[in-house]
């Protein structure tokens, strides 16, 4: 009896070895494909939109074809398309990931799969996974905007913070950032901090109310571009042009604004610039099996933006 | 008799369950020697525990590594600044430190004499206002002594520091702000600063460029200040 059993573990454990070995033949006999698949978190927000094209552009420029698709920052979905990359036998994937603590098991699974990831924007908490890794480096980029922020206020006064979505590391990171400096400050007075996840609309209906509290706000400093314009859209309505705004993206409609005089600065991120390495680095990888470089991880940092550079940039890309 | 078939059989399914399983395990070895080849082992810098301790990697470098680097590397500010002042790109090619990796702007590390011409407390970013030999009274180049130290230019001057080595962009930007606390401690902590303005101080800082700043956005970040011209004795 006991050595029937033995068989039966056996066999039970020779199932997904015999797996194993299938999958390792399929993989050594299939030709790698020239396609690049393109993962991003959003199809709505333009800064992710002009990082896909930037993806898509360099990779079409090198003679690649494209899949594009968005986790939506969630990274059951994220794992979903990585599947489908694996069984289209991708030459590289190029993603700004889903969740920096989850992501890595997802994207395991394609490099054990043979199938080279390269990060861009957003960095996950491992080495070793992703081929190379292209970062923003929103903390940095938050400094500079808070900086800027305080400047703004003449080192005091009341203010608001917008913060992005929970479930989203940057919009943590973006928070503590813009605290490292102001908190150095003692007469900067937050009288609200409020999620606007993101969004326009949220945040136009957050500022509206928090005007109606708080009706001697004298600044309001948003984790990104979109909330910014939401909160500007607010202080407009309400009649209260001089309270500072300040954005974290550098989008177009912001930086129109900017010249407007309206949100007095944002921070620009160098999303195309990181998109562009990204599958220029991964291009140069299925060539001649490296990067070349010596280091996983390149920090990009971000760029301040005032009235006085605003029309230098178009598409989160330096034109002047 | 037919017990003993039985366990041949058995056996030979045994042997080849064995064979088939090591050539499983084999294959699974290339795949991690594979993954292994790009470089480090995984490394979860939030899960593993083995979180990164700015306060004990700023003891363990100060004194034995860092204010060393600078006593060693640094060049006279007055010569920086006059290169800076022709030609930006010329400078740092000559004088200037572009990290290995990253886009990280040039950071410069410099040393030199200066006459504190006044101490400008109005802002929380306060600031030395330094003249340069030689003395003529005027402002040279501002140094910022806090409490509030901007930027990461300490950070991002010697070259032993690597993105990569110190895990996230937190932990990176914890770094330079301990290091920057540090500076407060060593350099400006003994300093009186009721009676600075007038005295000659002798230092080593960095200087860090961002994006578009020219020779007018300076601002030398100090590691180390010393007040030369005080009475023997008083000054250690």
């Amino acid at each position: 009896m006991s050595k029937k059993l033995f068989v039966l573990v056996l066999v039970v454990l020779m199932v997904p070895a015999a797996f194993m070995f299938a999958g390792g033949q399929q993989e050594g006999g299939e030709e790698a494909s020239n396609l690049m698949v393109i993962i991003t978190p959003d199809k709505d927000n333009t800064f992710f939109t002009a990082e896909a094209d930037a993806a898509k552009a360099k990779a079409e420029e090198l003679g690649y074809e494209t899949l594009l698709a968005v986790h939506g920052d969630d990274p059951k979905q994220e794992g979903d398309i990585i599947d489908t990359a694996i069984s289209r036998n991708a030459a590289a994937i190029i993603i700004d990931i889903a969740n920096a603590d989850a992501s890595p098991n997802n994207l395991k699974r394609a490099t054990e799969a043979g199938i080279p990831v390269f990060c861009m924007d957003r960095e996950i908490n491992a080495t070793g996974i992703a081929k190379a890794q292209l970062i923003s480096n929103n903390f940095q980029g938050a400094k500079l905007g808070g900086e800027r922020f305080v400047e703004l206020m003449g080192e005091e006064g009341k203010y608001v913070e917008l913060v992005g979505k929970e479930s989203d590391t940057n919009a943590g990171v973006r928070s503590k950032g813009f605290h490292n400096i102001i908190d150095q400050y003692p007469d900067m007075e937050m009288v609200a901090r409020e999620t606007a996840n993101w969004s326009q609309t949220e945040a136009y209906s957050v500022i509206e109310s928090v005007l109606q509290a708080n009706p001697d706000v004298d600044g309001i400093i948003c984790g990104n571009d979109t909330m910014a314009l939401g909160a500007q859209a607010a202080i407009d309505a309400a009649g209260k042009g001089d309270i500072i705004v300040m954005g974290f993206d550098g989008n177009d409609n912001v930086l129109d604004s900017i010249m407007q005089g309206k949100i007095d600065g944002t921070v620009m991120q160098p999303n195309a610039k990181n998109a562009q390495m990204a599958v220029e680095l991964a291009d140069k990888y299925i060539k001649t099996g490296s990067t070349g470089m010596d280091e996983e991880k390149i920090l990009n940092d971000c760029f301040l933006i005032t009235p006085d550079n605003a029309d230098q940039w178009r598409g989160f890309t330096k034109i002047k | 008799m037919i017990h003993k078939s039985m366990i041949i059989q058995r056996t030979l399914v045994f042997l080849i369950l064995i064979a088939l399983l090591s050539v499983g395990c084999t294959i699974k070895k290339i795949g991690e020697e594979d993954k292994n080849k790009g470089g480090d082992e995984y490394s979860t810098w939030t899960k593993s525990g083995k979180a990164f301790d700015p306060v004990a990697y700023v003891d363990s470098i100060w004194d034995e590594k860092l204010i060393p680097v600078f006593k060693e590397e640094s060049d006279d500010v007055n010569m920086v600044l006059q290169a800076l002042a022709e030609d930006k790109e010329t400078a740092v090619e000559q004088y200037g430190l572009k990290h290995k990796s990253g886009e990280t702007e040039p950071t410069f590390k410099v040393k030199g004499t200066a006459k504190v011409a006044e101490y400008d407390d109005s802002s929380r970013n306060g600031l030395f206002m330094l003249d340069l030999p030689p003395f003529d009274g005027e402002t040279d180049v501002p140094m910022q002594v806090g409490p509030v130290i901007r930027k990461t230019a300490i950070r991002d001057s010697v070259s032993f520091i690597s993105f990569t080595d110190v895990g996230n962009q937190l932990q990176f930007a914890s770094l330079a702000d301990e290091l920057n606390k540090r500076m407060k401690k060593e350099a400006v902590e003994p300093l009186d600063l009721d009676t600075i303005e007038g005295k000659t101080i002798q230092f080593y800082g960095a200087v860090k460029l961002e994006e578009g700043q020219t020779i007018d956005d300076v601002v030398i970040t100090p590691v180390h200040i010393e007040v030369v011209d005080e009475p023997a004795g008083e000054e250690d």
